[in-house]
């Protein structure tokens, strides 16, 4: 494979260097059930020292086997069919268990993708970190926790004393993926493979998480194996990537390179995909004349606290907007911001404690019993994850019928017909009708819980983070999707996400949430452009790939 | 590079999955007590009824592989026909715990609130009395009989079952596809129907093939102790109670329906495992 030099003017000469890590024609099978799935096939790349390379692709692409096999970390069904994996030269690729568990967190380590899953939730932090020490043979107790210490500070949980005794559960999941940063790091590691390291964070949380690896990778010069789906993260953080899809790569260079002249078709429809890069469309003006299909007035929801008899949590406080009819508004904020309970008020799945939602001249606040399961017909929640929200006995076509059997008697017949235009509205093949929810992707799942929202014909979609559990590539799609359906059925949106790049695509007005209240309001393209609190310019920053990367293509 | 090995086959797999041969065992121990059960006339040509005066206490023979008993009856006749009995009764025992318990289960789970609060109390004091002490007190007030010692079985297990059926409920209950199901416009009992009941049964049944075992064992212990079918009707219990007296001198007519019994425990604990298993 051609092999690009680095033309950012990167820190280290990764021309004259030889490479920490070498992949070569590298080739993974899976054995599952009797046959055999390619899941990795012919990958070559290499890693400099205090290089950052990012592994780019959509899931099922192979980026996170090939990290799992220079790890030697594979699945038990998962092999490696051929190729080399060289580390400073020497093939690990055949080492047995025992001289690689010797390997890693000495001179490779990871940070795991999910930082919720990753730590043992009955032992302290401190005493997890200080396992790695025990693990590569440190014996000197005091040794080991002054360098536990020094090692929480540097990832930035201070006072360090005091977070070295806490257990999993009192941490964010920030704090706790920098816990994992530091196991990773505690050795002095020449290469760290990060897979996904911030997939499961919010934005903010995102961007802090990212500039904390730079910046111990800059001090220590350590190469970075980057694993992510997200183009506009490997752009801000890599030096080179390499983009795979089903197993193979399908482009490879600096960074500057692929993002201003990609060679692959592929490469190219990932950058138009990835909501940070992507322009957003010119959306049409505001029909100013159109009537207003939502308003929420004085919208507050709290919860006793648990343990504290009398005091209150207000998880949404006084919380207010109007939605025209045919428009998208969305609801922006980190986790704990109040979006979600505020989108499952307005779909009637709770009762907030007090405010209206006033949706044309019913309050659903006030609906309950019979009166709430008719006014569903009007409004359709579509939930974050397609892999939860669908039941995995149903087939496609009775979950899509399911809405209709719930109202007016319908005949079979007329049902079907329903479903089946319905389905192909939002793009798929008839052929799913009889599957099992198990048997699609992710987006198609997506677009099932979609036509199961619409199959009623409501007024009003509320999406509560519906493009979120999504790839980048099915996430375009989707929000293509949701464009047509609202122009050509006048539907409006309530479009509840925390991430700004994708609320740019699709949303004509915003609210800001924090901490329950709206902070910021107005056009989506003025919150943007011309934001107004130091939270929504904190929001508008941490967007990844809105920072060098894509100021260099458009310079 | 991408094209180089589009052409590569793959090499078939290296391991060879093994068929799981207890579970292959299980399966074949049932289906014979089954075809027992269905048609003993094939695997027993003596009468179980009927004894043969002057050819008591035989030791088995190929004439009679399992000997004869006391009033000189097959053995063998008699495990093969106590099939049915006992099979009849495990079914009734277990048909009478699965329906009460998973719908006692599915109501508390379902409910919440003080029905939850009341069936689950009960169901602790269920599970607060020893099983055998629960159904003989149930018998007693039943009467004897084999077709009461059944429902008295199945009385002990309800409350297993509506503990393992209300958790299930639970946990499917707070799955988003039910929260979705009520937000597309279901009522209560049609969610239930369509989504909380099909999705919370696997492991339920799972633990009805594991509660028919026991409840052959339990059906076999009222039979020993003389509470379930009257004496001459072929049962196991009874037939191993009957043996007891000759254990000096014939141990088979103990032993022979005492193994059946074990086996058929054992098969059914077997299956169940693997039902549980698949549970995904």
């Amino acid at each position: 494979m051609n092999m690009d030099i680095a033309l950012r003017p990167a820190p280290v000469a990764a021309t004259t260097a030889a490479p920490l890590l070498e992949v070569e024609d590298l080739a993974v099978r899976y054995v599952s059930g009797g046959t055999a799935r390619r899941v990795v096939d012919g990958v070559s790349f290499s890693v400099a020292p205090g290089e950052v390379l990012a592994l780019v692709g959509e899931s099922g692409s192979g980026k996170t086997t090939t990290a799992q096999a220079v790890l030697g970390l594979l699945p038990p069904n998962g092999r490696i069919e051929r190729g080399a994996i060289r580390l400073d030269g020497t093939d690990i690729s055949r080492w047995p268990e025992r001289r690689l568990a010797a390997l890693r967190g000495a001179r490779i380590s990871l940070i795991p993708q999910d930082p919720t899953t990753s730590l043992n939730p009955v032992r302290t932090i401190g005493a997890q970190i200080a396992e790695i020490f025990e693990i590569h043979g440190e014996r000197d107790r005091g040794r080991i926790r002054a360098r536990v210490l020094e090692l929480l500070r540097r990832v930035g949980l201070e006072p360090a004393e005091m977070r070295a005794r806490q257990y999993p559960h009192q941490l964010s999941g920030g704090m706790r993926q920098r816990v994992l940063i530091a196991i990773a790091v505690a050795l002095r590691p020449g290469l760290i493979v990060a897979d996904e390291p911030t997939s499961a964070l919010d934005v903010t949380v995102q961007r802090r998480i990212l500039d904390l690896i730079d910046e111990l990778r800059r001090e220590e010069g350590t190469s970075v194996l980057l694993v992510t789906h997200d183009l506009g993260v490997a752009i801000d953080r890599a030096d080179r990537v390499v983009v795979l899809r089903n197993g193979t790569v399908q482009e490879a260079g600096p960074v500057r390179q692929v993002l201003a002249a990609p060679r692959s078709a592929y490469a190219r429809q990932l950058l138009r995909d990835a909501p940070s890069l992507a322009t957003p469309r010119v959306r049409p003006p505001l029909p100013e004349a159109a009537s207003i299909a939502l308003r929420v007035e004085g919208l507050t929801h709290a919860y006793p606290v648990t343990g504290e008899p009398g005091r209150v949590f207000r998880a949404v406080d006084g919380v207010g907007f109007e939605v025209r009819a045919g428009t998208t508004h969305a609801l922006v904020g980190e986790s704990g911001s109040g979006k979600t309970t505020t989108a499952r008020c307005i779909a009637g799945f709770l009762r907030p404690t007090a405010g209206r939602v006033l949706v044309g001249e019913t309050d659903v606040a006030r609906l309950s019993g019979e009166a709430l399961r008719q006014f569903r017909r009007q409004v359709q929640l579509v939930f974050q994850n397609p892999f939860a929200s669908l039941d995995p006995r149903q087939t496609i076509a009775a979950i899509v019928e399911e809405p209709l059997r719930n109202f007016d008697p319908i005949p079979r017949a007329e049902r079907e017909r329903q479903v089946r235009s319905i389905i192909e509205r939002v793009g798929l093949p008839d052929s799913v009708l009889g599957r099992p929810p198990a048997a699609l992707s992710g987006g198609q799942r997506q677009r099932v819980a979609i036509a199961r929202a619409l199959v009623l014909r409501p007024r009003i979609l509320v999406l509560d983070e519906a493009v979120s559990a999504l790839d980048v590539t099915a996430q375009a799609r989707i929000l293509e999707l949701l464009d047509e359906l609202q122009r050509d059925l006048g539907l409006t949106y309530v479009f509840v996400s925390h991430d700004l790049a994708v609320v740019r695509l699709i949303a004509d007005t915003v609210s800001v949430l924090r901490n329950g209240r709206v902070v910021e309001a107005g056009a989506a393209e003025r919150v943007f452009h011309a934001p107004e609190s130091d939270y929504a310019r904190e929001l508008i920053a941490a967007i990844p790939g809105n920072t060098q990367g894509a100021r260099m293509v458009a310079a | 590079m991408s094209g180089a090995n589009a052409t590569a086959g793959f090499a078939p797999p290296r391991t060879l999955v093994l068929p799981p041969v207890g579970l292959l065992l299980a399966w074949t121990v049932i289906a014979l007590v089954l075809s027992w059960a269905v048609v003993p006339g094939l695997f027993a040509w003596h009468d179980p009824l009927q004894g043969v005066a002057g050819e008591q206490l035989l030791p088995p023979s190929l004439e009679h592989p399992l000997g004869t008993d006391g009033l000189g009856r097959d053995m063998l006749a008699r495990v093969v026909y106590g099939a049915r009995e006992s099979l009849l009764g495990a079914l009734l025992a277990v048909g009478v715990g699965l329906t009460l318990g998973t719908a006692l289960g599915l109501l508390a789970g379902a409910r919440g609130g003080i029905a939850d609060a009341a069936v689950m109390r009960l169901v602790d004091t269920l599970l607060a009395i020893p099983s055998l002490l629960l159904s003989l007190s149930v018998i007693i007030l039943l009467g004897f009989g084999s077709i009461n010692a059944a429902i008295a079985v199945g009385f002990v297990s309800v409350a297993h079952f509506a503990r393992l059926s209300r958790a299930e409920v639970l946990r499917v209950r707070r799955t988003e596809y039910v929260e979705a199901a009520f937000g597309s416009g279901g009522r209560f009992l049609a969610v239930l129907w369509r989504h909380v009941l099909p999705n919370a049964l696997t492991s339920v049944l799972a633990l009805a093939a594991l509660q028919f075992g026991s409840a052959i064992l339990a059906l076999s212990t009222l039979g020993f102790l003389g509470y379930g079918a009257p004496p001459p009707t072929p049962e196991w219990g009874l037939l191993i109670a009957e043996g007891r007296d000759f254990l000096a001198t014939a141990w088979w007519l103990s032993c022979a329906p005492g193994v059946v019994v074990l086996l058929v425990v054992l098969s059914a604990e077997r299956i169940s495992r693997s039902l549980g298993a698949r549970r995904t």
